[in-house]
Parts: structure tokens; sequence; C-alpha cells
């Protein structure tokens, strides 16, 4: 194969993933300037060593490469900026910001904003996993693929996610399960 | 089936990766357990409601033709001036022939900072290059050279998977002290051996170098001279 590029195939093989890479990218680094660029980079780089994909799973591949660079802008900024989101994304469990209403009616009406926030507030690896499973629907196989982590851990991160999230958004039946 | 036993399967069976047989004992058990029901339900429950409310964020419009412009530079729209296409042409050949050096350092360095933070150090934990070594088997595509430098102040604490440029590297972390240090491991894809180098970047140092096929960057925060000596070891130059 020459490795000249083929800009052509790149397309063809990658086009259909940059949604999901751009889903990602917005929840990993958050802001769409940011995420714009980072993905800018990433699909360089795709590009760059697109001769060593060998026809596997194009998403695993793409979404592998874009998650990287996702990670090292992550660390770049963390060092730059004073906090990512330190407060939320140390260990103990942040206590429900109650607005004044009874908590059915909330979970109800305000769910998609709330589960959105409390997902967007995990720590940055349990987030990656979460929304790998349930945005994207991949297994553990893919989900270790594309994270570079061994299966183990990506359970432990989902179940970690899991029960994060019951405690946040979840009233006192949702608490009871996990001990 | 005990409660314990079948806590770990729900969250297996929610996410259909468990086998069949197991499936059926799950079932049978958390049919008579209501603990095990609600934490079923529970966990049901938010699985749902996370599919039906999360967001799938959507690119902006023509964004995916953006992401392509670089990696086309011909069918860069016509609006654009000759300059800017040959401008925009050139800093794709820089951009795709740059100092991938650079670009590999720059990436060592944020893995290191990253391998700082809680629980991403160490995928393997030994000090025992005959257990670190046999662990990167089949993971990275190379034999991975894990040796001990305790006598020298360096022990080796373990190994993790980690990717740069997106492909795998093996990541050994050594201790120095308080100092914890990152020995990535890539390959160098036919490069010829280069001796330690050493950069500097926020703070952190690197030496790379490249011996017999393989491409390595020691990260740490450790003192330059010092690192450049265990590196000079590594490379079995001193």
């Amino acid at each position: 194969m020459t490795d000249a590029a083929k800009p052509g195939e790149f397309e063809r093989t990658m086009r259909p993933h940059f949604r999901a890479a751009y889903n990602l990218a917005r929840w990993l680094v958050r802001e769409p300037a940011d995420a714009e660029d980072v993905l800018q980079e990433a699909v360089m780089r795709a590009f760059r060593h697109f001769q060593t994909f060998r026809g596997e799973r194009a998403r695993s591949w793409l979404l592998t490469i874009v998650r990287n660079s996702c990670w090292s802008f992550i660390a770049r900024r963390g060092e730059a900026e004073e906090v990512f989101d330190e407060e939320r994304d140390s260990p103990g469990l942040v206590p429900l910001q109650l607005v004044p209403e009874p908590e059915a009616q909330l979970l109800r009406t305000d769910q998609a904003k709330r589960i959105q926030e409390e997902v967007a507030a995990l720590r940055p690896e349990f987030r990656e996993a979460f929304v790998l499973r349930e945005v994207e629907g991949m297994s553990y196989k893919e989900i270790a693929d594309v994270t570079g982590a061994p299966i183990g851990t990506v359970m432990s991160r989902l179940s970690r996610a899991r029960r994060e999230l019951q405690a946040r958004l979840g009233g006192e039946a949702r608490k009871a399960g996990g001990s | 089936m005990t409660c314990a036993e079948a806590t770990p399967l729900v969250e297996l069976e929610l996410d259909g990766e468990l086998d069949a047989r197991s499936v059926l004992e799950l079932r049978e058990h958390v049919s008579r357990c209501p603990s095990c029901t609600r934490h079923a339900a529970s966990l049901r429950a938010l699985s749902d409601a996370a599919r039906e409310h999360l967001r799938r964020f959507e690119p902006p419009a023509g964004f995916e033709d953006r992401l392509l412009r670089s990696v086309r530079p011909r069918r860069i729209s016509r609006a654009w001036t000759g300059t800017a296409i040959a401008a925009a042409a050139a800093a794709a050949v820089v951009l795709v022939a740059m100092p991938r050096r650079n670009a590999l350092v720059e990436e060592a360095v944020a893995a290191h900072a990253r391998s700082l933070q809680i629980d991403h150090a160490l995928d393997v934990e030994a000090s025992d290059q005959h257990v670190v070594k046999p662990w990167f088997e089949g993971k990275v595509g190379f034999a991975v050279p894990a040796r001990d430098y305790g006598s020298e102040g360096y022990a080796l604490a373990g190994g993790r998977l980690d990717y740069l440029e997106g492909r795998p590297a093996a990541a050994l972390v050594y201790r120095h002290g308080k100092h914890l240090l990152n020995l990535f491991v890539v390959d160098a894809e036919g490069d010829r051996d280069a001796p330690p180098k050493r950069d500097t970047l926020r703070g952190f140092c690197c030496w790379r170098w490249t011996s017999a096929g393989l491409r390595y960057l020691l990260v740490g925060d450790v003192e330059e001279a010092q690192m450049g000596a265990l590196a000079r070891r590594m490379a079995g130059i001193d």
C-alpha cells in the first residue's frame, strides 16, 4: 500500500463516524470551540496514521485517536487553567441542589436537564465510559479498545459512574440498591 | 446465588455482557430477592433515562467538510484565494511532516501528567520484570524491555498500557523517592538508533532516544542531569 495520502479512502471510511467523534469530544472537552480544535487535530493525526488502519472497526479506531486527543487537551488545560472541575471531581458526592419542588415532580420535569448535568459533572474517565456505553451503545470490549483500559477497569468505571449518578439523581429508592 | 454474587452481574446483564446461563441464574435469584429487584430496577431506570435524555451533541452544519478540508487541500472552496490555498497546502504539509518528535514529546508529557492523577498510573503493579514484561504481550506489538533500576534508586513499580499518537504504547513506571517517572516505549517505525536527547515541557523533563527498533521517552520531574544519567543507562550507553 502506498502511504501517499488517500483522502478519498480516508473520507469514505471515517466520515460516517465524525458525528460520534464530535459527540465524544463535546462530552469530554465540553466547549464547542475546543472540541472543534481537538477534532481537527485528531483528524489530521488519524489521516497521518491511516496506513496503519487495517479495516477493523473504523469507529473504534477513530474514536481511540479522538479520545486520546481529548485527554491530551484536558491534561494541557488542567495545567493551564486553575481547576478542571476539581470540586465536582472530588471523590465525595456533591449534595443534591434541591429546588423547591417535590422530588417526583422534579424528576419528571427536569430529568433530561438533570441527567445531562450530572453526567457532565462525573470525573472524565467515568463520564467517558458512561457516554460510550449509553450514548454510543458500545460493548465493554469496544470501550476498552477506545480507552486503552483493561475490560475490568471499564467495568469498574461504568459501575462507579452509575453509583454516583444514582446517588446524585435518585431519591431514597435508588440509593437502596448498591449496598 | 447470593446477593453478593448477583449484584455485579445485574449490571453485566443490563449491558448485555452476561452469558445466557448466568442470565437465567441471575433472574432466578432476582425474582426471589426484593433487594436485588430494587437494585436491578434502579439501574434499569438510570440506563433508560440516560438513553432517552442524554444528549448526542450534533456538529454544526458543514463541520464534517471543514474537518476533511485539512486532508484534501485540492478541494478547498474556490472562495479562497490562491495564496490562501498555497498557505493551507503548506500548512497541511507541515502538519503532516512536522517534527512528529515534538508531537510525541508533547503527548508523552501529557500522558505522564495524566498518570499522576489517581488510579491512572498502573495497570500492572510489580517490581519483577518477569511479571511486567509478559503483561504487555498482545497489548503492544513488540517485546517490552521492563528492567528494574532499583539499585540506582529507580525502582520499577509496574506498567500501564497507554496511547501515544493513537497507537499503543507501553508505559513503565519507576519510583524515585516521591517522584514518579514514566518510560514510554513505542515502535520506532524503522528509525535508526539515536542517543538520548532532552526536552523540557511544562515543567517536566523528557529524555528520548531510539534503540533497537524502539523509541523511548523518559518523562518526570527529577533533576535533568540525574534523569539524563538514567536515560543513558537505559539506552545502554553508560
